[in-house]
């Protein structure tokens, strides 16, 4: 049984008389990746800074590691990673000197700072100053900092928003092996794909209120209400059947005359869950 | 509170990085000491006494480089990095990657302290004060004594601070005042009284017996204001710190 690394119970946060957090509920094991899925003003941020000791809940109990997290101090900061849009860089520090100033902080040796500049592709980049990086390389460069001591909790903020498609790439190689690991990730993100390609379990979040709680497959097969198949023909006719008995068989019918080239489900994506719960987009 | 030496050497080869990558911190103890050279060529040599002159010019400058020197530059390189950091948002990257606050200040202290005590000295040779007429253990430990107090004050600007802007305009008043001191002390005496009893007095008795060529005193007022102040401003910073913070959200 894998440890919890994370542990949140009727967590609340409210700002003067508005409500960031609602009696929020959820847990994250060692070796998993947990996505937290909300448009803006959500509450996404607002539950790392509390889970990372930087606010203060209103009511309720967070656990990181064990520990309260309101007694969250240097030792706890040793084993976790956080990244979030305010991560700020030494700008007139060069790439390789922005990290070897953590990795002396963090007791970490040299030659894992090659090693991640390498994976996440900026190994070429390594004596120029952060502020001459482009976003998505400084985007990077943040990210192999929160890496660089191989925290046993990793919180990220949208960590691959603006980048391209191979970098994105990559750093998804490096969550994947941070969480074979066992790495407990704690991932917020707007991007559907990104979540059901990495999370094993998601958290729908709207207006400080988790709505849904599952693995991402499971949501996507309880949401998909109007059962419809995608079929591709052997004569290139493509139509979509809603599940019925007539449809089904019609697909026996297809199948056994060897005229069904190929048929996919056709449940609905995190996105539209989302949306089909809350009526609102994910932006 | 335990402290890490291989945290506070971290942060003190990061501040020694940044340093050198931003000379522009390192203006105002340069700036003193170019400026005593600069004026020392200018200023016609007189010894005190000398054609009614009331003190030595290198003991003018001198005096005016020290204050000038433990002041400004005290100040503003301990409050701006803070405030810089604070608006770079990597003052918080810091503090949650297991930095504690004393290994923070520390380790930023020390490079600091080094470049003011070691302005502090070559001001000697560059007001042209000969060595020997300087008492210099007692110079050391008070302009020692005085730009930690400085460092401190410098500190607390930082923490109260948001942004660098906010920094600069909080020390200007601070930095006036203690600046004019020893011009303040000639217009009033009671004033002159009270100011004794503030460490730029201190710092301004100093420099006055060395402008006088008088061989300074060490006295139990001037020694009490120093360690006086020096536990002020450690209190003050030690309850700003405990009530702000560092970056507190």
């Amino acid at each position: 049984m894998h440890k919890k690394l994370i542990q949140v119970e009727h967590l609340s946060k409210k700002f003067k008389d508005e409500s960031a957090l609602k009696n929020i509920n959820f847990s994250v094991h060692e070796g998993e990746i947990f996505g937290f899925l909300g448009p803006s003003g959500s509450g996404k941020t607002t539950t790392i800074k509390i889970l990372t000791g930087q606010l203060a809940q209103t009511s309720g109990q967070a656990f990181v590691l064990g520990n309260p997290v309101e007694q969250i101090d240097e030792s706890i900061y040793e084993q976790i990673g956080i990244v979030t849009d305010n991560s700020g860089l030494y700008e007139r520090l060069t790439v390789y000197n922005n990290l070897t100033a953590f990795a002396k902080l963090l007791n970490v040796e040299k030659e894992r700072i090659d090693i991640l500049l390498q994976r996440v592709g900026l190994a070429e980049h390594k004596n120029k100053l952060a502020k001459n990086l482009s976003k998505g390389m400084k985007q990077r460069l943040i990210l192999s900092r929160a890496m660089l001591h191989q925290p046993k909790v990793l919180f990220l903020d949208e960590p691959t928003s603006g980048l391209d498609p191979v970098t994105t790439e990559a750093i998804h190689a490096l969550l994947e092996e941070l969480k074979e690991n066992g790495t407990a990730i704690f991932l917020t993100t707007h991007n559907m794909d990104e979540a059901t390609k990495l999370c094993d379990h998601v958290a729908l979040l709207n207006d400080g209120l988790i709505v849904e709680h599952d693995s991402p497959k499971a949501l996507t097969l309880k949401y998909n209400l109007d059962k419809r198949y995608q079929i591709l023909l052997r004569n290139e006719r493509e139509l979509i059947l809603h599940h019925s008995t007539e449809a089904i068989e019609q697909i026996h019918h297809w199948l056994l005359n060897d005229e069904l080239l190929t048929i996919h489900s056709c449940e609905p994506n995190l996105e539209k869950v989302f949306l089909e719960v809350t009526g609102r987009e994910l932006v | 509170m335990k402290l890490s030496f291989r945290k506070i050497n971290a942060v003190l080869q990061l501040r020694l990085k940044l340093m050198l990558s931003n000379m522009s911190i390192l203006f105002t103890p340069i700036f003193a000491i170019g400026f005593v050279i600069v004026m020392g060529s200018l200023m016609p040599e007189v010894e005190t006494g000398e054609a009614g002159a009331p003190f030595s010019t290198s003991g003018f400058l001198l005096s005016f480089g020290l204050i000038f020197n433990v002041a400004i530059a005290g100040i503003s390189m301990s409050s701006s990095p803070i405030a810089e950091e604070k608006e770079k948002h990597t003052l918080r990257v810091l503090m949650t990657s297991s930095v504690k606050g004393g290994e923070y200040f520390i380790g930023s202290m020390i490079p600091t302290l080094l470049i003011l005590i070691t302005t502090n000295i070559l001001l000697i040779p560059a007001s042209g004060v000969p060595f020997g007429e300087i008492p210099l253990p007692t110079y050391i430990v008070i302009t020692t004594l005085a730009s930690l107090v400085s460092i401190l004050i410098g500190y607390i600007i930082g923490i109260y601070s948001k942004n660098q802007a906010q920094a600069s305009l909080v020390s200007t008043p601070i930095l006036l005042i203690l600046t004019s001191t020893p011009v303040l002390r000639t217009f009033n005496e009671n004033l002159a009284e009270i100011l004794d009893y503030t460490y730029g007095g201190v710092l301004a008795n100093l420099a006055e017996s060395l402008s006088f060529n008088n061989e300074y005193q060490w006295n139990v007022t001037d020694t009490s204001v120093l360690l006086g102040s020096l536990f002020i401003s450690l209190g003050i910073f030690v309850y700003v710190y405990k009530k702000n913070g560092l970056d507190h959200e």
